[in-house]
């Protein structure tokens, strides 16, 4: 699903940001990336999806090289990823519902399909009584949710999750994780970053792997 | 795709009612370039109009030399008979131009006897085919005519229509440029509002481009934006335009009626109103897509 060869990433000479990176993720697996702040994990996550490019080595996902994907072909590539950004991305001028219907929207799903598979991931997530509502009204754990049902709701084959339960507190946390779970048992394939060791350790079925001043200091 | 446009019209809709104080600006700016334009518009029909119908009763005289002998008359009469512009001519001789003075200003009978004997010369009435009633058509024939043998003298009345044409040529250049300038401003106001609108709602550029939208899914309600506010100013300015001309033309009825009456007997036809409105909202759209664009780059 994912390869890396010797990727470099720079956003200044001093201080690099991922240093000689190689790995490969392969379709279906349940990955975390971990590491303290500062590590390199968001890096990692916006060179996949090609918010950043390399300075450095190749990568493929699905097989693309994203390096030479053309800007045209970007948007295609996200529709096959669900993202749950760190600090959300929501739009605040549009409602809950409005902001998850977006992305099927996007895919031309008809308004009806929409209506209902919106209503089934909102209830999914445990937010649905507040799916009229704008994302300032909301309390950060309550957005934390929509994000993630933004993520998941067009069944994607890679989901890729910042710090997805940072602002959430450890009961909510687990019933999230459950819900990647779930999402990777059905064939996505998901890459968490995470600095929260408890979190790791409540999916069995998992890889890990160690980032630390930008390089891959364990896999285990 | 029809989902799509129902999106953006939707969208840009919404956008255009909820920026109404920066949109106002952009449509009444583009209310003035297209004002303007249809002022010269109105303006040029009415003269065409006019010159078509002045055009429609040019006459053109031929006077030939005195004492010209039977060959050479027949000569030139031949030639008339063959030329292509003419529709029909009759000829006119000494006797009968005089006949005709005496009846049109019966006052100077005298006259011709006085300066010693009839001042005129004979002379053909040429009747001109329609397809040639222009003035560059009438020239042309006037100056082929000139150059026959026998001919003294070739006369149009063309001096009204040329000066006319003079008229609205300087006012076609005048027109052309002061709307190219308005054109202008107007496309750079509407890229600058839709620009600040656009700049206003970056980080929603943002997200939407991260959750994996088109650059034509993000693009499409800005472009109807803009869109939008040249086709409501175009309908706007042909209001106003409408309601100027019925003004003028009411005003100058009454203090010069025969003149100006005349003048001002037609507003633009429907196509124009058409040309007027799809001008506006070309401006509105190229306005939005040149600000847009840089948007939306990966």
């Amino acid at each position: 699903m994912i390869q890396m060869f010797n990727v470099f990433k720079n956003y200044d000479p001093v201080s690099p940001a991922l240093i000689d990176i190689s790995l490969h993720i392969r379709k279906g697996e349940f990955v975390f990336i971990s590491g303290p702040s500062g590590a390199g994990k968001t890096t990692f996550l916006k060179l996949i999806y090609r918010e950043e490019l390399p300075t450095q080595g190749q990568i493929l996902v699905n097989r693309r090289n994203i390096a030479k994907l053309p800007p045209s072909k970007i948007p295609y590539l996200r529709r096959s990823m669900g993202i749950v950004f760190q600090d959300f991305k929501l739009l605040n001028n549009k409602t809950i519902f409005d902001n998850v219907s977006f992305v099927l929207k996007i895919l031309g799903v008809p308004v009806s399909v929409t209506k209902k598979k919106v209503f089934n991931m909102l209830r999914m997530v445990d937010i649905h009584h507040k799916m009229k509502s704008l994302p300032p009204q909301l309390s950060g754990g309550e957005q934390q949710r929509v994000v993630i049902a933004r993520a998941l709701i067009n069944d994607p084959a890679l989901l890729l999750a910042d710090e997805p339960t940072g602002n959430l507190d450890p009961e909510l946390s687990m019933e999230i994780m459950r819900l990647f779970e779930e999402a990777n048992q059905k064939g996505t394939t998901v890459v968490v970053a995470t600095h929260n060791p408890a979190l790791i350790g409540c999916i069995s079925n998992k890889r890990v792997i160690m980032l630390d001043k930008g390089r891959i200091v364990r896999y285990y | 795709m029809f989902r799509a446009i129902k999106y953006f019209l939707r969208e840009g809709w919404s956008s255009l009612w909820h920026n109404k104080g920066a949109n106002f600006l952009s449509i009444a700016i583009i209310i003035v370039s297209l004002y303007v334009l249809g002022v010269f518009l109105v303006l040029s029909t009415n003269f065409n109009h006019i010159l078509a119908r002045w055009s429609e009763n040019v006459q053109v005289n031929i006077y030939l030399e005195e004492n010209l002998s039977e060959p050479a008359l027949l000569y030139v009469q031949e030639r008339l008979s063959i030329l292509p512009e003419i529709e029909e001519f009759v000829y006119i001789s000494k006797q009968e131009a005089l006949q005709r003075f005496h009846t049109l200003f019966p006052s100077l009978r005298t006259l011709p006897d006085d300066i010693g004997g009839n001042p005129f010369p004979p002379s053909y009435e040429l009747k001109i085919k329609k397809e040639y009633q222009t003035i560059d058509g009438v020239k042309r024939l006037a100056s082929s005519l000139q150059r026959l043998d026998g001919v003294k003298e070739v006369s149009y009345d063309l001096q009204w229509i040329e000066r006319l044409s003079t008229v609205m040529k300087l006012l076609r250049v005048i027109g052309i440029f002061l709307v190219g300038v308005l054109v202008f401003s107007a496309v750079s106001t509407t890229s600058n509002v839709i620009r600040l609108l656009a700049y206003a709602r970056k980080d929603e550029i943002d997200i939407m481009k991260l959750v994996g939208a088109s650059s034509w899914f993000i693009k499409g309600p800005f472009l109807v934006e803009g869109m939008l506010q040249g086709f409501i100013a175009g309908i706007i300015s042909i209001g106003i335009l409408y309601l100027s001309y019925r003004l003028v033309s009411y005003y100058l009825a009454l203090s010069y009626n025969l003149l100006f009456g005349f003048l001002l007997f037609t507003f633009l036809p429907l196509e124009y109103w058409l040309g007027i409105i799809s001008g506006g909202t070309l401006v509105g759209l190229m306005g939005s897509f040149i600000s847009i664009r840089k948007f939306l780059r990966y």
